[in-house]
């Protein structure tokens, strides 16, 4: 207890001293850094030093230039800067084109006069004696394989753990607990390696297995079950902000990470199959970069990138630059947090405060990012950038699949003239009134009434707009059908000579890839085609030809059609047909239609066209999705200004419109001195950054992730701030055993699973939690077990799996809504603006943020959900009558739910409550056994 | 000594204390105390005397138009027809035509003689109680980005909202209610990002009440009687009473018990709350209840107002369904400005105006807070022949009520209302001063997450004094 007053007295006293700092620095970044970023650093900055005077560096300021120091902290008057912004000395006035105003020089006397504080290190002086420096203390010292200490009690120790624990134990004259009984040690592994309860075969097993192996073998039963993956990946899935979609509006669209779930499979893949950690790191940086898997999934490598893509970074926005730098700090924040335990991402505006990271640090690493893309490009301004898909499939598939990609651009690009016959033609003639509830807004339809093909007429002196389209006054538009396309056909009634000319427009710009064209002369069996091409989205084409003779009979057909995507092909037409002889009427295709547009009797009709048989076939073969995923690829987002591979400049104060210095690709200097760092030059750098995370060198990777597992299994880490090793992070409470166990883990391969049997073997994880001594009351020391209460999927899926309804089979898909559903909680749907559903409520991970710790908090509405949903209820239906058939009832539901049998007093408890009801006493019996807290805190 | 009506609503919580409660809460990520109370759920002390006890947020999703409602500009109206007379900012949407004048007439109301839109003749009636800030600044251009960054101060990531950090600093005033409640018909931009308590404690976040007929989940049974569930719980307390016997340290398990009970009366309290059938048919009509328009955003307003009465720190009410549509950005017309920009008053006139006189009467006007206002205002220029575009470099808020000098305007935009020009006040000031007038200083007001304290302004926000009384 006084070492945690202690501590929390220390934390105190240190708050209070950087409270002040923190005033002054926040005056220098909100008065002083701009004001010297807008007008000084071009000149005296990294791109030109006039007079050698640098005016971006603290050093630069107090060296001066030429004339000297340029402040004097604590004496305005005397600091040339003062007299140059005075504009009193004619031969010194700075800036020299435009004079500060008086409240400006105001703040720099002020500034001066409290001793000019400036946070701002300099990389190439101070900082690095502070980096050296701090490269000598844990956690940044290299990973050491300390020796566990001897102890006094020679018997209780099993294994090096056990020492580590039992020396701080022995320092503070505590011992630990008593190993807990078979039953609670099943129950606790079993709920620990897959979230779920042992079944009553399970316990009886155990227990009648009298070989000193009997534990070892119940911990490799339980690693090699699959529900051990779907257990480990929901640790895994709460530190990368895990989601199954971004948005309940915009679930599975285009802008949705709708193809997150693979990466969901690819992690409790990687957990079942052991991959070694170190390559679990390297995928999820660079897995479309590295040659294998290890993995026996196929595109393990792609998938994993993925994690990168399914980020927080709000979502669209009209400020493109923005969004680009915020995806690039979601994508360090996890890189900091997940991997490293630091907190990397606050050096985005500022050196950090408090680690030494400066912000050239950040910007070494944000190249990385700048040069890789998760986004095909950034989108509209009016709207969010789709995602990047990227397709899995051999590279043979994606080869056969170009090949039928460019046969179907030849036969669109030259069309033969037998591509369209007569009977490709059919009229549409069912008519649509007040399309879309426009009064005057009317259609042609196909006899089947599908919505494509049609033809639409605004015969209203108004502009109007109806989805994403807009049609001018008095216009006809057409719309292909995703086989084949429409046309407005003119019939011939007398032998002539005309000219035509037609004008294509798309009326829908928003979306599609443009359309084909062809305007065409047919007479009898024979067809000529005038003009042919395509126009792109958002165009438009005039056509021309003639003069044509024309006999009786014959048509003109102009044909719009659909090109490698339909939906958005809504065109504007218009055809006019003049006779080279001024005698015979000219034909206007829009004048005459609106005239009347259901009339039979015109010139003009609208067909649909089924196009060459040949492009249907070829369009069906290409029409079948490839299974895609979201991830990372190389270069910067294609078409925006971070496209490529490049190093970036640092934003001051965190702002894309306010560059500093360029910045080389590198790591942090902290953790890699500048005769290690790496040349990034041709690629973005992700592999060098994989490699660079998960080597056994790096002090930090391996640290963190023993911490995370050591947490896993006592519900608190060595470190008990995960994601922060930093400073601020808490310092570990047995930093050696941390050592012992990082080593361990580098030796073993990265192998988790040996991980799992190493702690679980442990006599530390096996004492009972029953032992109230209060010496130690937040069991720092693990004098005892932590009782734990369940997560928010081992409650559902333990109530699923005592009434024997548990679906354990992985979902291969993606998460359902539905909370009924039998499958595993880890497939619940998460969606990201939505927080009403049963996940959150028992404090499952919030997906926006990276969470390496769930809260545990014990509300209401939990207690609400329990006793009135539909969901609980119906599991105490079920519980009841599954228990209706053993032998002994009460004792058969505490095995089921508990692992234990009841006490007599217990038993009579209820069979009392069950014989004083009229009905339902047994379902009552079970409700309130699924509620209660045995269920929910794990001994 | 008879109760009044509020004490007597506040009372029926009582019977659970505040220490248990603050102990149904075990993390380690604990809030530097404020003051020297304990902080959480449990009624930590403010920083100093609140004028304001709590707040009601109208949120007029989408952005609504400040030139057509609050802020008359002659100029615009003159030179309707005519290129803006200055370069457009660089953080621009889409590029906007010419300038556009309001259609709608404004005429000076109330003593104040503050300009109101003819669009809004009850609010015009309710004018000497508000507090009109036409001087609105915020950053972001997109829904998304803009409502994050009116709720939480952050545009892009994951952090408090306005609500959870007063939860988190003041507690709640009545446990049988949710603290933090949003009353949204259908969704709001992004959602619940909105309302999230982020890195905070996931009891402050704010609790949606999307279908206003069953306000909350899970409050009735369909299987068992009250007279069953009462038997069942005291077997399940029972049955716990026998586990603790050997975890009797444990305090966690004494708060799960006890969160069954707290349960068990707020299926018997909480519905009450919600239940706007208990007012009396005028204050019904007060808030335009029954009346085809005005019905639904009326029974938002109203349930706001009883919610406020029984002691519910924030409620935000958020205008996102009409009688005919429902649209996370209602208020948003890149079109039909003349047709949906009167619809959208004409459903929330009243209930507002019908706010502000109930709150009155009740006596609870004086120390709520209630605010007025979307995510950014709209373009003084065209979009097509009857649109604005977003617009957050100068736009329109009100408030009223505690602590708020009533009746005045504060800043002002341009000629043509495009820039915020005088005494320009930023989302994050108004933040600042919205936690003021709770009680909280918003520098103190921190959470340690991740190495660093967090703030609802993070480096920014400054105490509007000008508007306080």
């Amino acid at each position: 207890m006084r070492q945690i007053a202690i501590s929390i007295l220390l934390l105190t006293v240190l708050i209070t001293s950087t409270a002040r700092a923190d005033e002054q620095t926040d005056f220098f970044e909100s008065h002083i850094r701009p004001l010297l970023a807008d007008h000084c650093y071009k000149c005296h900055g990294p791109e030109k030093t006039k007079g050698e005077l640098r005016l971006d560096t603290r050093a630069g300021l107090l060296k001066g230039g030429k004339t000297g120091p340029a402040i004097l902290p604590g004496k305005p008057d005397k600091s040339l800067l003062i007299e140059a912004v005075r504009y009193k000395n004619a031969d010194l006035q700075m800036p020299p084109k435009e004079q500060l105003t008086e409240s400006q020089v105001a703040d720099l006397v002020t500034w001066i006069k409290a001793g000019a504080p400036d946070p701002r290190t300099d990389s190439s002086l101070a900082a690095v004696d502070e980096i050296a420096a701090a490269r000598k203390r844990w956690p940044f010292t290299p990973v050491t394989a300390p020796a566990p200490p001897e102890c006094k009690n020679k018997s209780w120790p099993v294994g090096a753990i056990d020492q580590f624990i039992l020396a701080k134990l022995e320092e503070k004259s505590l011992a630990p607990s008593a190993a807990a009984d078979k039953r609670t040690l099943i129950r606790r592994a079993t709920y620990d390696l897959t979230g779920l309860p042992p079944t009553i075969a399970d316990v009886e097993g155990f227990l009648t297995d009298a070989s000193p192996t009997a534990y070892a073998k119940v911990i490799d039963r339980l690693l090699a079950s699959p529900a051990y993956g779907q257990r480990y990946a929901r640790y895994w899935l709460d530190l990368v902000r895990y989601t199954d979609s971004f948005d309940a509006r915009g679930t599975g669209g285009p802008m949705d990470c709708a193809e997150a779930w693979r990466y969901r499979d690819y992690v409790v893949n990687a957990f079942n199959q052991d991959l070694p950690y170190d390559q679990f790191v390297r995928q999820q940086i660079a897995g479309d970069l590295l040659p294998s898997s290890g993995l026996s999934t196929q595109h393990s490598g792609l998938i994993a990138t993925a994690v990168y893509a399914i980020g927080n970074w709000g979502g669209g926005d009209a400020d493109k630059e923005k969004l680009l730098t915020d995806i690039v700090d979601d994508q360090i924040d996890l890189t900091g947090r997940a991997f490293l335990g630091l907190t990397l991402a606050c050096a985005r505006c500022h050196d950090h405060k408090v680690d030494p990271i400066p912000t050239t640090d950040y910007y070494g690493l944000a190249g990385i990012f700048f040069s890789s893309h998760i986004l095909p490009d950034v989108g509209p301004k009016t709207n969010g950038p789709n995602m990047l898909k990227i397709p899995l499939a051999s590279p043979e598939e994606l080869a056969r699949r170009d090949k039928l990609k460019a046969q179907l651009a030849e036969i669109e690009k030259a069309p033969q003239p037998t591509e369209f016959t007569r009977q490709s033609f059919t009229p549409m003639r069912e008519p649509a009134r007040d399309v879309h509830n426009i009064p005057g807004l009317l259609a042609l339809k196909p006899a089947t009434k599908q919505d494509t093909p049609s033809a639409t007429f605004n015969t209203t002196g108004k502009a109007v707009a109806f989805v994403t389209i807009k049609m001018p006054p008095r216009s006809v538009a057409v719309h292909p059908s995703p086989t084949g396309g429409v046309a407005a056909v003119f019939d011939v009634a007398a032998a002539t000579t005309v000219n035509l000319t037609a004008h294509l427009a798309d009326a829908d710009p928003n979306c599609g890839d443009g359309i084909a064209y062809r305007l065409i002369h047919r007479s009898g069996e024979s067809a000529k085609i005038l003009a042919a091409g395509a126009i792109d989205n958002g165009k438009k084409a005039d056509l021309t030809a003639g003069p044509i003779n024309l006999a009786q009979g014959d048509r003109i057909e102009l044909l719009i059609l659909p090109r490698a995507e339909y939906s958005c092909d809504t065109t504007l037409i218009d055809l006019k047909i003049t006779s080279t002889d001024a005698a015979q009427p000219a034909h206007d295709l829009v004048d005459e239609t609106l005239a009347d547009p259901f009339a039979t009797s015109t010139p003009w009709h609208f067909d649909q066209v089924t196009a060459d048989p040949r492009i249907a076939t070829l369009r069906a073969q290409l029409a079948t999705a490839l299974p895609a995923t979201h991830g990372l690829q190389e270069g910067g987002v294609p078409g925006s200004p971070q496209a490529g591979v490049h190093d970036v400049k640092v934003h001051i104060r965190g702002r894309y419109d306010r560059l500093g210095e360029l910045v080389p690709r590198h790591f942090p200097t902290l953790l890699t001195p500048a005769d290690r760092q790496p040349t990034i030059t041709k690629s973005s750098g992700r592999v060098e950054l994989a490699n660079w995370v998960a080597s056994p060198a790096n002090p930090l990777t391996a640290r963190v992730m023993a911490n995370r597992l050591w947490q896993w299994h006592f519900g608190e880490g060595i470190v008990r701030t995960p994601n922060n090793f930093g400073k601020l992070g808490t310092p570990p409470t047995h930093p050696e055993l941390l050592d012992y166990l990082a080593s361990e883990f580098i030796k073993s391969n990265w192998s988790i699973k040996s991980m799992h049997r190493r702690i679980m073997l442990s006599r530390t994880y096996q004492q009972s939690s029953l032992n109230p001594q209060s010496a130690d009351p937040d069991n720092l020391l693990l004098c005892r077990m932590n009782r734990r209460r369940l997560d928010a999927e081992a409650i559902r899926d333990t109530m699923l799996a005592v009434t024997n309804e548990l679906d354990p089979t992985p979902l291969n898909g993606p998460g359902l809504k539905d909370l009924n559903n039998p499958r595993r909680t880890l497939y619940l749907m998460t969606i990201r603006s939505d927080r009403t559903g049963y996940r959150m409520l028992f404090d499952a991970a919030d997906p926006t943020a990276i969470i390496d710790r769930r809260i545990d908090s014990t509300v209401a509405p939990q207690a609400l959900f329990l006793m009135n949903h539909p969901f609980t209820t119906a599991r105490a239906k079920k519980l009841a009558a599954q228990s209706a058939t053993a032998p002994d009832r009460i004792t058969w539901l505490y095995e089921t739910l508990f692992s234990r049998s009841p006490t007599a007093e217990e038993s009579q408890l209820g069979q009392n409550y069950v014989t004083q009801r009229a009905n339902n006493g047994w379902e009552q019996y079970c409700h309130a056994l699924l509620c209660s807290n045995e269920l929910f805190y794990l001994d | 000594m008879p109760l009044t009506r509020r004490q007597t609503l506040k009372s029926f919580a009582s019977g659970f204390g505040t220490l248990a409660l603050a102990n149904l809460f075990a993390t380690e990520s604990r809030a530097i105390p404020i003051g020297n109370s304990q902080s959480a759920i449990g009624n930590p002390l403010p920083h100093y005397a609140p004028k304001a006890k709590r707040v009601i947020f109208l949120f007029m999703s989408g952005g609504p138009s400040h030139v057509d409602l609050f802020d008359p500009k002659p100029l615009l109206t003159r030179d309707h027809g005519k290129p803006l007379p200055f370069a457009m900012p660089k953080l621009v949407r889409t590029k906007t035509g010419n300038l556009l004048s309001s259609p709608w007439k404004f005429k000076k109301h109330g003593q104040s003689g503050t300009d109101v839109s003819e669009l809004l003749p009850h609010t015009a009636s309710v004018i000497d109680d508000l507090c009109v800030i036409r001087s609105m600044v915020a950053d972001n251009i997109n829904h998304n980005g803009a409502c994050l960054q009116m709720n939480t101060g952050e545009q892009a990531f994951s952090r408090p909202s306005l609500g959870s950090w007063l939860l988190y600093g003041l507690g709640t005033e009545n446990q049988s209610l949710p603290g933090f409640v949003v009353i949204s018909p259908a969704q709001p931009a992004q959602g619940a990002p909105l309302w999230s308590s982020s890195f905070l404690p996931a009891a402050y976040q704010g609790t949606l009440v999307s279908d206003l007929k069953n306000p909350i989940d899970n409050l009735k049974n369909s299987t068992f009687s009250t007279k069953d569930q009462r038997d069942e719980l005291d077997l399940l307390k029972s049955l716990n009473e026998h586990h603790r016997e050997k975890r009797a340290e444990d305090s966690r398990l004494s708060a799960r018990i006890e969160s069954f009970e707290l349960a068990f009366r707020m299926q018997a309290q909480a519905p009450a709350a919600f239940n706007i059938e208990d007012e009396s048919a005028a204050t019904k009509s007060l808030y335009g209840i029954g009346e085809g328009m005005t019905d639904i955003f009326g029974r938002q307003c109203l349930m706001a107002a009883r919610l406020a009465e029984r002691g519910v720190r924030m409620i935000q009410v958020y205008h996102t369904t009409t009688a005919k549509r429902s649209s996370c950005q209602l208020w948003d017309q890149h079109g039909s400005l003349r047709t949906e920009l009167t619809n959208n008053c004409a459903t929330t006139d009243k209930p507002i105006a019908g706010l502000l006189k109930d709150l009155k009467s009740r006596g609870l006007l004086e120390d709520t807070l209630v605010i007025w206002g979307g995510e950014f205002g709209r373009t003084p220029t065209a979009e097509g022949t009857d649109g604005r575009e977003h617009h957050p470099f100068g736009f329109t808020m009100w408030l009223a009520g505690a602590g708020i000098k009533p009746g005045i305007v504060h800043g002002a935009t341009d000629d043509y209302g495009w820039h915020a020009i005088k005494d320009k006040v930023h989302l994050h000031d108004l933040h600042a001063t919205i936690l003021h007038l709770m009680g909280l200083d918003h520098e103190k007001l921190t959470y340690r997450y991740s190495g660093r304290d967090y703030r609802l302004t993070d480096v920014s926000g400054r105490v509007v004094k000008e508007i306080l009384a």
